[in-house]
C-alpha cells in the first residue's frame, strides 16, 4: 500500500487510493490503472498529464463510475468529502447504476469531455439539457429549471442567452458549444468538475476564452477541478497542482511551478525537454527514445526504465519504485529509484 | 521483489507478429469467432455439395410419371433380417372421400439396393454416368419423401431443384455485382456531369415497381425456348434489376476512399486513374462488395421462386423449388399431403444461412471498412 | 534578395467550392476556402503556413499540389530542367514530370496509409508510378528509405496496423521521400501525435531538410511549433494571408492585429507567465460568407470605417515583412514574450538534483 500523501493543511475533496482497474479483452489484459493514488485539494484545479495511453480518461471515468463495461476495478478507494467539515466517502463502493451514484453525477461531480459535438444530444435544444439536470438533481419546478438554466448560460458568458437555451447543438459554434456543456455541467454547482481534455478540439484563441471561462467559474462558484490534458501549456495555465501519469501509474506530483521549475522525474523532465519552447525554441529538441508500449504488455519494474535515460539497470528493471516524499510543505512527491 | 517483478508471458497477439497478416486475413479470423455465421457458412456448403451431387443422390428422374405411386406417403424404412428395406404399397381407395391412401404391406419387402443403375445424367454437366446412390428393384417406387400427384417422387425433384435454385441465385448475383461495381466505380470516382446521369438513370430504374417489372420482363420470354436458355434468360432478368442497389453501395464507397489521404498520397505521385481504381479503390471496397453481394443472393432466390411460383420463371418439365411449391398450392397438399410442402423449410435454411453468412462477413468486414 | 534559390512562387491562389444543391445541382453559393494568396519559398527553407481551423491552409497545400484543383491563380515551380512551370496549367505529361518534386505528408497517421498494402508496397508505390526501376531496384531503394526515417528495412514486409503513429509518420515521409523531391508539403504532420513523438518526427524532419536541402511548407495550428520549425511564418485568416514574415519578426513584432491576437492567446508553458490576454470575442466567419471588406474586421479593435469598405492588399512594409492591414505601419502591437529559460537536467544517481 502506497503512502498516499495529501498536500499539508488543504483538505481534499476526492483522495484516490491505489486505484486498479483492468480491461480483459479477446487480446489480453490491458492494466489501464496501476495503483493510481492522488489528491484534489478543495478549491484548487488539479491538473493530470500524460500521453496517449497513460490512463488519465480512465482515471476521471472511474470517479464517475463511467467506465465503459469491460473494465474492471481491482482493487483501491475514491474518497469524495463533499463538505470541508463533513464525511469522506468511497465512490466505489457504490453500485454503478445505485440511487446514490446517479445521484452524485452531475449533482456533486460533474464531467465535461473533450468533443462537444458528441457530447450534446442533437435531437434537444441547448436549455432543454442544462435543464434536464437541475430537474434531476435540483428543483421540480420546470419554471425555476428554465430561469437558472439561463443563469448559468449568462454565467458562462453566451451572447443572448435566451435565444442560445432554444437552439440546437448543430446551430452553435465549437467554442459555444464548449461554454453549453460548461453550463451543463455547473448548472448544479457541482464540488468537483472534471475537465477531460475540453480545450484539445479548439481553435488557440477559443482555447485561451474557455480556459478563462473556466478560471472565472472556479473562483465564483469554487468547485475543485480535475484538469485532464497532454497540453503543458495549458496545464501552465490553468493547474495550480499537477500529476503527471505514465502507464497507468502516477509518477510525480507537484504544484505547478515545481513540475515547470524543478521536475524530479526523468520522463517529466524528458517531456518539458521536449516541447518546443516559446520565443526560444531553435534546434533539436531532445526526445524521449522509444514509444509507449503496447497496452497488453506488462514492462517489469518501473514503467518508464525502457525509455529512462538514466534507469539503474538491475534496479528499475525489477522494482516498482516506492512513492518519495520531496518536499513536504509543499506536497511534491516522485516515484523514482533515484530518488529512494 | 514486489508482485510486478514478474513478466508476464505477452498475448498471443504479440507471440505470432500480427504486422505481418494482411488484412483479409484478420477478417477471416474475425469472421470465424461468430459461431452462427460459421454455422450459416458449413450449411451452405453441405447444401451447395448435395447440389453438385444432386443427380447421383436422387433416385429416379424428376419427372418420372407412375399413376400407382400417386401421392405416395413418405416411404417406410426398417430393417429385416440385418437389410435395410422398404415395402410395396398396397394402393387402395377410400370410396367415402374419393382419394388413394397406401398402406404399407410389411410381408412384402423391398430391400434397398446401394449405387444402383438408374437414369442418365451427366455428372457436371460433363460426365456421362447413370449410378445413383439408393434404389430399388425395377418396378417399384421407393419415395423417401413421398410423391406428388402424378407419382413424381418429391425427394428427386429436391435434388433436383436445387440445382436451379441455388445456382441461378447465385449466378445472377454475380452478374449484377460485375455490372453493379463497374458503374458504380465510374460513378463515384468521375463524378460530375457522369455521375449525375447514372444516378438518375439508376434512380429511374428503381422507381419501377420490382414485381410487375419482372413479371413483365418473363412473361415477355419466347414460351417455346430450351430449358437452359429460358434458364440463362431468367438470371439475366435478376441481374439486371438488382444491379443498382449495389452500384450506389459501391458509389458511395468509392467517393469516401476518393478522398483519402493515401490517394492524394498516389495522385501526387502521378498515378493515373486506373491506377488508382485498381490499386487503392477497388481492393478497399472489395470487402464491402462481397457484403452486399453475399446479402442480395437470398433475394435472388427468392425472385427466382416467386417467378417459378407465379408460372412465369421456371416452366415445367424443368424443376426448381419454386415450381415445386406451385404444385403445392392446394388445399388437399397442406392438409393431407404436407411432404409437398417440404421446399418451404429447405428455402428457409438456405436463405437463413445466406443472412448468417453475410452478417458474419459484415461484421468481420466493418470495423477495417 | 537574390532569386536564383527561388523554389515556389504562388500569385493569386484562389480555391472556390461551389455549394450545389436542389434537383438539377445548381449551384447556389461558394466556399471560398483559398481567396487569392500569394506567398514564396525558396530552396531549403521552411514557410509555416498557421491559422485556425476552416482558415484554408489545408486546401491550399493541396492546391499547391493541384490535388485540387485551384480556381484560379498561378503557382509556379522552378524546376531544374524545365525552368519556372506554372503547375496550375501544366498539360499531363508535364505534370508527371514536374510532379517527384512536390511531395505530401499528412495529419493522421492511421488514414494515410492503405491498410491493404505492406509498407514495402506503400513506400515503393511513387517510384512504381514513376517507373523508376525494376521491382528488386525499387526494393533496394525502399531498404534505404526507410533506414532513412528510422525504421528497420525488415518491416517491409508488415502492414500498417503493427505500427503505431510515430511509426506511421516515418512510413509517410520515407513514402513522400521516395522520388527525391525538392519540396515537401507537411500537412500539419504532428498534430495527431503525442508529445514525445512529436519531438521525435519534427528531429527528423530536421535532420531530412539538412541531409537534402529540402523545403517545406509546414502547415499547423500550433504556434510554438510553427515557431520552432519555421524560417518563415504565413498567418492565414478565412482563405487570406493577413501576415507573412521571418519566424523571429512575426512572433515578437506582429503588425496584423489578428496575428496579435493568435500569439496572445497560446497557453505559455510556463505558470510564471500567467497573463489575461484581450480576448477575441465572435466566431470566425464562414468562408461561404464573409464580412465585407477586411474579413478580420467585425473581431478586430483597432477597426475604422475602411476596414469595412475595403479589403487590404498583402503589402511588402519593409524588409520582405507582409501585411494586410490598412493600418499596418501605425499600430504597434504586442508579440510574444520569450518564455522564461529554464535549464533542465538529467538526475544521476550522485546527484538526483
Amino acid at each position: 500500500m502506497t503512502n498516499s500523501h495529501t498536500a499539508t493543511s488543504h483538505d481534499d475533496v476526492v483522495r484516490v487510493e491505489d486505484l486498479k482497474v483492468s480491461f480483459y479483452t479477446d487480446l489480453g489484459v490491458v492494466r489501464a490503472l496501476n495503483g493510481v493514488s492522488f489528491n484534489i485539494p478543495r478549491g484548487k484545479v488539479l491538473g493530470i498529464v500524460g500521453e496517449s495511453g497513460c490512463g488519465k480518461s480512465i482515471t476521471g471515468l472511474s470517479i464517475m463510475q463511467l467506465v465503459h463495461s469491460a473494465g474492471r476495478n481491482e482493487g483501491g478507494r475514491i474518497l469524495f468529502r463533499e463538505f470541508a467539515d463533513g464525511d469522506a466517502v468511497n465512490i466505489l463502493e457504490y453500485e454503478r447504476n445505485s440511487a446514490e451514484m446517479r445521484g452524485i453525477r452531475g449533482n456533486n461531480i460533474s464531467m465535461i469531455f473533450q468533443e462537444p459535438m458528441s457530447s450534446l444530444n442533437p435531437c434537444y435544444t441547448v436549455g432543454n439539457q442544462i435543464e434536464e439536470a437541475i430537474l434531476l438533481h435540483q428543483t421540480q419546478d420546470a419554471t425555476e429549471a428554465s430561469k437558472r438554466a439561463i443563469d448559468i448560460l449568462t454565467k458562462v458568458g453566451m451572447p443572448n442567452p435566451a435565444r442560445i437555451a432554444s437552439s440546437y447543438p448543430h446551430e452553435l459554434s465549437g467554442g459555444m458549444r464548449q461554454r453549453a456543456m460548461i453550463a451543463m455541467a455547473l448548472s448544479c454547482t457541482p464540488t468537483l468538475l472534471i475537465a477531460d481534455e475540453p480545450t484539445t478540439a479548439l481553435d488557440v484563441t477559443t482555447e485561451a476564452n474557455i480556459l478563462e471561462l473556466m478560471r472565472k467559474m472556479q473562483e465564483e462558484i469554487g468547485t475543485s477541478i480535475m484538469f485532464i490534458t497532454h497540453n503543458m501549456g495549458v496545464v501552465a495555465q490553468i493547474c495550480d497542482e499537477v500529476a503527471v501519469m505514465y502507464l497507468g501509474r502516477i509518477v510525480e506530483r507537484a504544484s505547478v511551478d515545481d513540475i515547470f521549475y524543478e521536475p524530479k522525474h526523468p520522463y517529466t523532465i524528458s517531456l518539458l525537454q521536449s516541447i518546443p519552447r516559446l520565443g526560444r525554441s531553435r534546434g533539436r529538441l531532445a526526445s524521449i527514445e522509444g514509444s509507449v508500449p503496447d497496452p497488453y504488455s506488462r514492462v517489469s519494474g518501473c514503467p518508464f526504465h525502457p525509455r529512462c535515460p538514466v534507469a539503474i539497470q538491475g534496479v528499475c528493471d525489477s522494482e516498482v519504485p516506492e512513492e518519495t516524499v520531496v518536499d513536504a510543505a509543499k506536497g511534491h512527491t516522485v516515484r523514482c529509484h533515484l530518488y529512494t | 521483489m514486489s508482485a510486478d517483478a514478474t513478466n508476464l508471458p505477452t498475448t498471443k497477439a504479440a507471440v505470432e507478429d500480427v504486422g505481418q497478416i494482411p488484412q483479409w486475413q484478420l477478417m477471416v479470423r474475425r469472421f470465424r469467432r461468430s459461431r452462427l455465421s460459421v454455422i450459416g457458412l458449413y450449411v451452405l456448403i453441405v447444401l451447395y455439395v448435395i447440389m453438385i451431387f444432386s443427380d447421383f443422390l436422387a433416385p429416379y428422374d424428376h419427372n418420372k410419371l407412375d399413376s400407382n405411386y400417386a401421392w405416395a406417403p413418405p416411404a417406410k424404412i426398417a430393417i429385416v433380417d440385418g437389410q435395410l428395406v422398404t415395402f410395396k404399397l398396397k394402393q387402395t381407395l377410400d370410396e367415402v372421400r374419393f382419394e388413394w391412401f397406401y398402406t404399407a404391406d410389411e410381408t412384402q419387402p423391398l430391400p434397398i439396393q446401394f449405387f444402383v443403375k438408374g437414369y442418365e445424367y451427366r455428372f457436371l454437366g460433363l460426365i456421362p454416368m447413370d449410378i445413383h446412390l439408393f434404389g430399388v428393384e425395377e418396378g417399384y417406387q421407393i419415395n423417401l419423401i413421398g410423391a406428388d400427384k402424378d407419382g413424381k417422387d418429391v425427394l428427386s425433384r429436391l435434388l433436383k431443384g436445387s440445382q436451379v435454385s441455388l445456382t441461378l441465385g447465385f449466378i445472377g448475383v454475380l452478374i449484377s455485382v460485375i455490372i453493379g461495381s463497374v458503374i458504380g466505380t465510374a460513378s463515384g470516382y468521375f463524378g460530375g456531369a457522369i455521375d449525375n446521369l447514372i444516378q438518375r438513370l439508376i434512380e429511374l430504374l428503381r422507381s419501377f415497381p420490382d414485381v410487375p417489372l419482372f413479371l413483365a420482363l418473363a412473361a415477355a420470354l419466347p414460351p417455346g425456348v430450351k430449358v437452359e436458355v429460358r434458364f440463362f434468360l431468367i438470371t439475366l432478368i435478376i441481374a439486371l434489376i438488382q444491379w443498382t442497389g449495389l452500384a450506389r453501395e459501391v458509389r458511395g464507397k468509392v467517393l469516401s476512399y476518393r478522398n483519402n489521404d493515401y490517394t492524394a498520397a498516389a495522385v501526387a505521385a502521378g498515378a493515373s486513374h486506373w491506377h488508382i481504381i485498381t490499386r487503392h479503390l477497388i481492393p478497399n471496397a472489395m470487402s464491402h462488395i462481397v457484403v452486399v453481394g453475399t446479402l442480395a443472393i437470398p433475394g435472388a432466390i427468392g425472385s427466382e421462386t416467386a417467378l417459378s411460383f407465379l408460372g412465369l420463371g421456371i416452366l415445367p418439365p424443368a424443376v426448381s423449388w419454386g415450381v415445386m411449391l406451385r404444385d403445392a398450392q392446394t388445399v388437399e397438399a397442406i392438409t393431407s399431403y404436407p411432404w409437398m410442402l417440404l421446399p418451404v423449410g429447405v428455402l428457409i435454411v438456405t436463405v437463413f444461412s445466406f443472412y448468417l453468412l453475410g452478417d458474419g462477413i459484415r461484421d468481420a468486414v466493418d470495423p477495417y471498412a | 534578395m537574390t532569386t536564383d534559390d527561388m523554389l515556389l512562387e504562388v500569385k493569386g491562389l484562389k480555391k472556390h467550392f461551389p455549394i450545389r444543391s436542389g434537383l438539377l445541382r445548381r449551384v447556389t453559393g461558394t466556399v471560398k476556402a483559398v481567396d487569392g494568396i500569394n506567398f514564396h519559398i525558396r530552396q531549403g527553407e521552411t514557410l509555416g503556413l498557421v491559422g485556425e481551423s476552416g482558415c484554408g491552409k489545408s486546401t491550399a497545400g493541396r492546391a499547391v499540389l493541384r490535388l485540387h484543383e485551384p480556381t484560379a491563380g498561378e503557382v509556379i515551380f522552378h524546376d531544374a530542367e524545365l525552368g519556372a512551370v506554372d503547375v496550375t496549367t501544366a498539360d499531363r505529361e508535364k505534370m508527371l514530370r514536374l510532379r517527384p518534386n512536390m511531395q505530401i505528408i499528412f495529419q493522421d497517421p492511421f488514414t494515410s496509409l492503405n491498410p491493404r498494402l505492406t509498407v514495402g508496397q506503400i513506400v515503393g508505390e511513387p517510384l512504381e508510378i514513376q517507373k523508376r526501376g525494376t521491382p528488386a531496384q525499387i526494393k533496394e531503394r525502399v531498404a534505404e528509405l526507410l533506414q532513412e526515417v528510422g525504421l528497420r528495412p525488415e518491416n517491409m514486409s508488415r502492414y500498417p496496423h503493427a505500427f503505431s503513429g510515430g511509426q506511421r509518420q516515418r512510413i509517410g515521409i520515407a513514402r513522400a521521400l521516395a522520388l527525391n523531391p525538392k519540396l515537401i508539403i507537411c500537412d500539419e504532420p504532428v498534430s495527431a501525435l503525442d508529445v514525445s513523438i512529436q519531438a521525435q518526427v519534427l528531429n527528423l524532419l530536421q535532420e531530412l531538410q539538412q541531409r537534402y536541402g529540402l523545403s517545406y511548407l509546414f502547415i499547423g495550428h500550433d504556434l510554438s511549433v510553427i515557431e520552432h520549425i519555421s524560417d518563415r511564418v504565413a498567418v492565414m485568416y478565412v482563405g487570406y494571408i493577413v501576415e507573412m514574415a521571418r519566424t523571429d519578426k512575426l512572433y515578437f513584432s506582429p503588425k496584423h492585429p489578428y496575428t496579435e491576437a493568435l500569439l496572445g492567446a497560446i497557453p505559455k508553458a510556463d505558470p510564471r507567465m500567467r497573463h489575461r490576454p484581450i480576448p477575441l470575442t465572435g466566431d470566425v466567419p464562414s468562408p461561404a460568407n464573409p464580412p465585407s471588406g477586411c474579413y478580420f474586421h467585425p473581431r478586430c479593435r483597432y477597426a475604422k470605417d475602411i476596414c469595412a469598405a475595403e479589403r487590404p492588399p498583402l503589402v511588402d512594409i519593409g524588409d520582405e515583412h507582409y501585411v494586410a492591414c490598412h493600418f499596418a505601419q501605425e499600430l504597434s502591437l504586442t508579440g510574444v514574450k520569450p518564455l522564461n529559460d529554464i535549464p533542465l537536467q538529467m538526475p544521476t544517481r550522485k546527484n538526483p538534483a
